[in-house]
């Protein structure tokens, strides 16, 4: 990958997470800390992940183990960072200098699962954007030259997945609604496990499908967080 | 109902996958295919650079195979993707077409690539047609070049009429040679697979591209970077170059006595003959040429006449004259103007050889009675003995040589005539002969027939060596018959054999003063384990005889033979010193194993491997220019060799898909757009949300 | 430390204290000190001090502006006529580029 694939690559994925960090996290530090936090507490799923997968030595081979348990760990602490959250309200409360923090509980939701996606995305991304370094792009030994467009679309799906994910189940909790809990978990493995198609070179099989996923994700945490078509139609016409 | 279906294909996937194991893999690894070979590189006189580098980076070019040259033709006309890299046979390599990619610049051509496709080569020599040029004898002071060759006027007269000179040429571009298929393979390909169609859109398509790494640290000239590497400011203590350096190997027929008063005996009464030729060989090519032809013909009658030598005259009283001595001198680096001779001559102008360690008494030009020099013997069966000027002794010498070699009885086949004058080879003599013109040299040295001098492809094919591996001794004297049904008679080690007999012969009489009578004569199977170990293998019986018993066996590979520089692997220089000290030594029965350490005795291991002690008598004296030694030496002078070599990280290859331009703008337009796209889309919202948010859900009213 | 907070007398302490310490072969204090004080010298209302501040202010932008053409001028000279100078130039660096002249 050459300097001008490198930059695109980076734009197209980081971009739209760059662009929610500037005009709606950066002005408010509680906020920042809570992105923070968040993606720390991605960083330790992963840990335990990659613990369990050194210690399965037999299984350290099947991609699908490691998918499915690594899922498994990073929806328990979104439930971990959930109960954190929820439990240290009162505090955030009395220091936030913006009470909306407080006041809209979908703002610590979407604030620590864009956290989550950013780190996430970082971790997907980071290790092809290493190999760009060098002059050539894919394609020599099979692979195609769109490897690196998809991965970047890719992540930014992630991105935005795991902020409606968040949306979604911090709600679910706060409501019991189990469908949407259910739902949470069933897609970040479909999608997690998509990916293992890339191997086999079926990026439209795999970057398709997550589109649509997010797409419709997306769609529920706007309704979850108090959206309605009524309320589409006001933005759009500017009233 | 969705879930349930999400699970089922989850169940599905979890099947298909767990059958197949996945390996990990790393984006680059499948990017990349890394290609062997050997680079070209820089080395640095006190005037200029030559050789090759790449940028810093790293040179990249598109491949293109060169087949004819219309594909040349093609790549410097209109190229449609530049810069390329083509992919070149020998037999295109020459130096007009290597002169028009040097003029094309490397925004055209950026990396040339030779491959190892010999099946059209007539010849491959990267030589000067006037090898040592501004370095041999001069006729007078006020000339630059040597007197020997003239390079401006009848290339047929010259010392490499082949010699193309492009390892005295710079080049804007690294220059890598592909030896092995498997490589060259993948490169055709490569080639075939993405670029060898529709040469319009190679413009608008991801091409097949290599990337040389072979960026070289030191530039203009050996002044400048040695004046860099010795910098003061240069706080980070980066070498730019290193002088090339190696090692001579010299050793007598008879020990020398050791003389505590080092100082005073200086001239003495002592007399020399000294044998020499040259040990080491150069290619354009880092670790390539093992030089069969052009200097390893010379050192294998070099040993062959030093171990005759030693057999027919096993102690100083049987010669006529008990002060005299031969001293057999093997010169280290003398493809870059005489490196080691001059060092040699220098170290003797200054009484500094042997060095005062040795505990001998320093031997200067007066102690030498003469000096025959063995050059190129390109053709063993057809010799001419070039001197200065018509002198008795030349005469003498001639006719002596000439009674052995046309001796009915010997039946050598061998036509040694006389060459008088200024015509004299580039061989370590000239260095004697720049010091003193009068001094007494003679030379050794055929009509030059080898096309590919100093080349990689001076090989054991060159020479039409092919390894008798006879396992009888070869430490013996062979009788004139005796192997003939083990080599045919126009084989390489015959004619070696019959070269070094007359040698060894003539000198025999004229140590001893009476004539050669004998009918043992020097033993081919010597000559061949000899090539077998330089040609071959490091791993070889000779090298092992001539080591000490528990010592670890050679290298598959044979010695590197180009000089090097300090820290270089000095492989060569190692296996002669060990090799010439087994075959001059004489065997000490009454010396056990225990007190043999100290030199000049040396455990060997023997033929059989048992191990034996031995006295020796050979060393090593440094072959560094006298030019890095001279304080505020004038590196324009051209008085001694200032050769350098460049330093560098990393010689490699690499072959990978290059986007096309079209590809990296679509991405990054793609990438740009989306970027502006969101951060209008996001500041909207953000500014408006309550708008988008208004009913708020029951949950977070409570 | 705020500017606008401090005591006029200090400001004036100040600005000549940096002012000064420029001719110590500093120009970067000088760019600081007309940073730091140019809303003080031209767009805060007049007070006493302010006539002498303006004057450090503008003797430390000439100052500034002499560095800067002089600087930009040497680097322009050293770096055309490196290679010509050689060993003189290698001489006068500290890096020296590897693989050209």
């Amino acid at each position: 990958m050459t300097l001008p694939e490198f930059f695109g690559c980076t734009f197209i994925a980081f971009g739209p997470p760059f662009a929610l960090f500037v005009f709606s996290i950066a002005n408010d530090p509680v906020r920042i800390i809570i992105l923070i936090a968040a993606a720390f507490f991605w960083l330790l799923s992963l840990l335990l992940s990659s613990l369990l997968w050194f210690a399965a030595v037999p299984l350290r081979d099947v991609l699908v183990f490691g998918v499915v348990f690594s899922v498994l760990f990073q929806e328990c602490f979104r439930y971990i960072i959930y109960r954190i959250l929820r439990s240290t309200e009162q505090g955030l409360h009395a220091v936030a200098e913006d009470t909306r923090v407080t006041e809209n509980k979908h703002i610590l939701a979407y604030v620590s699962g864009l956290g989550f996606g950013i780190i996430s995305a970082m971790f997907a991304l980071v290790n092809v954007l290493a190999d760009m370094s060098g002059p050539g792009t894919m394609g020599l030994k099979g692979g195609s030259e769109f490897f690196f467009i998809t991965s970047a679309a890719q992540a930014l799906s992630i991105v935005l997945l795991h902020t409606f994910w968040s949306i979604i189940f911090f709600n679910a909790f706060d409501t019991n609604n189990y469908v949407h809990i259910g739902y949470v978990v069933g897609t970040h493995l479909f999608v997690s496990l998509l990916t293992l198609l890339n191997a086999d070179g079926y990026y439209w099989a795999t970057l398709l499908p997550n589109y649509i996923v997010t797409v419709l994700t997306g769609a529920i945490a706007f309704k979850v967080a108090g959206g309605t078509g009524r309320s589409i139609k006001r933005f759009i016409m500017c009233r | 109902m969705a879930p349930q279906k999400k699970a089922a294909a989850i169940w599905l996937l979890l099947f298909l996958q767990s059958t197949a194991t996945v390996f990990s893999e790393r984006t680059r690894d499948k990017m990349y295919e890394p290609i062997l070979g050997a680079s070209c590189f820089r080395r640095l006189n006190g005037t200029h650079q030559t050789g090759c580098s790449s940028t810093y980076s790293g040179s990249v070019g598109v491949l293109h195979l060169v087949n004819v040259d219309a594909d040349l033709e093609f790549l410097l006309n209109s190229p449609p993707s530049p810069p390329y890299a083509p992919l070149i046979r020998p037999h295109l390599f020459t130096r007009a077409n290597l002169l028009r990619l040097k003029e094309a610049g490397p925004k055209i051509i950026s990396v040339v690539l030779l491959i190892n496709r010999t099946d059209k080569m007539k010849q491959f020599s990267h030589e000067l047609n006037c090898p040592n040029q501004y370095s041999g004898l001069k006729l007078n002071r006020s000339m630059s070049e040597t007197a020997t060759c003239d390079a401006s006027g009848n290339v047929a007269n010259t010392w490499n009429r082949w010699g193309t000179g492009l390892l005295h040429e710079d080049f804007p571009f690294p220059i890598y040679y592909i030896g092995e298929d498997k490589d060259i393979f993948k490169l055709e390909d490569c080639f075939e697979k993405f670029n060898n169609f529709n040469y319009e859109s190679h413009a608008l398509r991801s091409l097949c591209a290599v990337e040389v790494k072979a960026f070289m640290s030191a530039a203009v000239n050996s002044e400048v970077c040695i004046r860099r590497t010795n910098f003061i400011n240069n706080l980070g203590g980066s070498r730019y170059c290193d002088p090339m350096e190696g090692r001579n190997v010299y050793a007598t027929l008879y020990p020398r006595n050791a003389s505590e008063n080092v100082e005073v005996n200086v001239a003495g009464s002592e007399k020399f003959i000294i044998v020499s030729c040259r040990l080491d060989t150069t290619s354009m090519f880092d670790g390539l040429g093992m030089g069969a032809m052009g200097s390893l013909v010379g050192l294998a009658i070099l040993t062959q006449v030093a171990h005759m030598l030693r057999l027919l005259l096993p102690s100083p009283g049987a010669l006529s004259d008990r002060q005299r001595n031969v001293l057999f001198v093997v010169f280290d680096g003398e493809s870059y103007d005489y490196i080691g001779s001059q060092r040699f001559v220098y170290d003797m102008e200054h009484l500094a050889f042997p060095s005062p360690s040795t505990h001998t008494a320093p031997i200067s030009l007066e102690n030498i009675e003469f000096i025959l020099d063995i050059g190129a013997l390109d053709d063993v069966a057809n010799i001419k003995l070039h001197t200065l000027t018509s002198t008795p002794l030349a005469n003498q010498l001639l006719q002596q040589l000439n009674r052995y070699a046309k001796s009915p009885r010997y039946n050598f086949t061998v036509n040694i005539e006389s060459n008088v004058g200024y015509h004299i080879p580039p061989t370590s003599a000239q260095s004697f002969l720049r010091y003193d013109p009068k001094l007494p040299v003679l030379i050794l040295n055929s009509v030059p027939s080898n096309r590919y001098y100093h080349s990689i492809y001076d090989d054991l094919e060159n020479v039409e060596f092919t390894y008798a591996n006879a396992s009888k001794d070869y430490t013996t004297l062979a009788d004139i018959g005796d192997t003939a049904n083990i080599f045919n008679s126009s084989a390489l080690q015959m004619g070696v054999r019959n070269v070094s007999s007359i040698v060894a012969m003539t000198l025999y009489e004229i140590l001893s003063g009476k004539q050669y009578q004998g009918s043992l004569v020097a033993n081919p199977l010597l000559a061949d384990e000899f090539f077998y170990c330089f040609l071959q293998s490091s791993d070889c019986p000779l090298f092992k005889a001539a080591s000490s018993p528990n010592s670890p066996a050679g290298p598959q590979q044979p010695p590197m033979r180009y000089i090097s520089v300090q820290g270089g692997s000095q492989e060569s220089s190692g296996w002669t010193y060990r090799m010439l000290g087994y075959l001059l030594s004489h065997p000490q029965p009454a010396v056990s194993k225990e007190n043999c350490t100290q030199l000049p005795l040396f455990f060997f291991a023997g033929l059989n491997g048992t191990g034996e002690c031995r006295l020796t008598t050979q060393n090593y004296t440094h072959a560094l220019s006298p030019a890095f030694l001279i304080d505020n030496y004038d590196w324009r002078s051209g008085d001694y060799s200032t050769w350098t070599e460049s330093t560098w990280s990393l010689l490699s290859a690499r072959i990978f898909l290059r986007p096309s331009n079209v590809h990296e703008i679509t991405t990054l337009s793609i990438g740009i757009v989306v970027f502006i796209i969101s951060f209008c889309l996001i500041y909207i919202i953000s500014s408006r949300w309550e708008v988008l948010f208004e009913d708020v859900p029951a949950s977070n009213a409570a | 430390m705020d500017i606008s907070k401090a005591p006029n007398p200090r400001k004036l302490q100040l600005c000549r204290t940096y002012f000064m310490t420029g001719f110590a072969l500093l120009p970067f204090v000088w760019a600081i000190n007309v940073c730091w004080f140019c809303e003080e010298a031209f767009r805060k209302p007049p007070y006493p001090e302010q006539a002498q501040i303006k004057r450090y202010v503008i003797y430390s932008a000439i100052g500034t502006l002499v560095w800067t053409i002089a600087l930009i001028s040497w680097i322009i000279i050293f770096q055309t006529n490196r290679a010509a100078w050689g060993a003189t130039a290698d001489y006068m660096s500290f890096i020296i580029p590897l693989g050209s002249a």
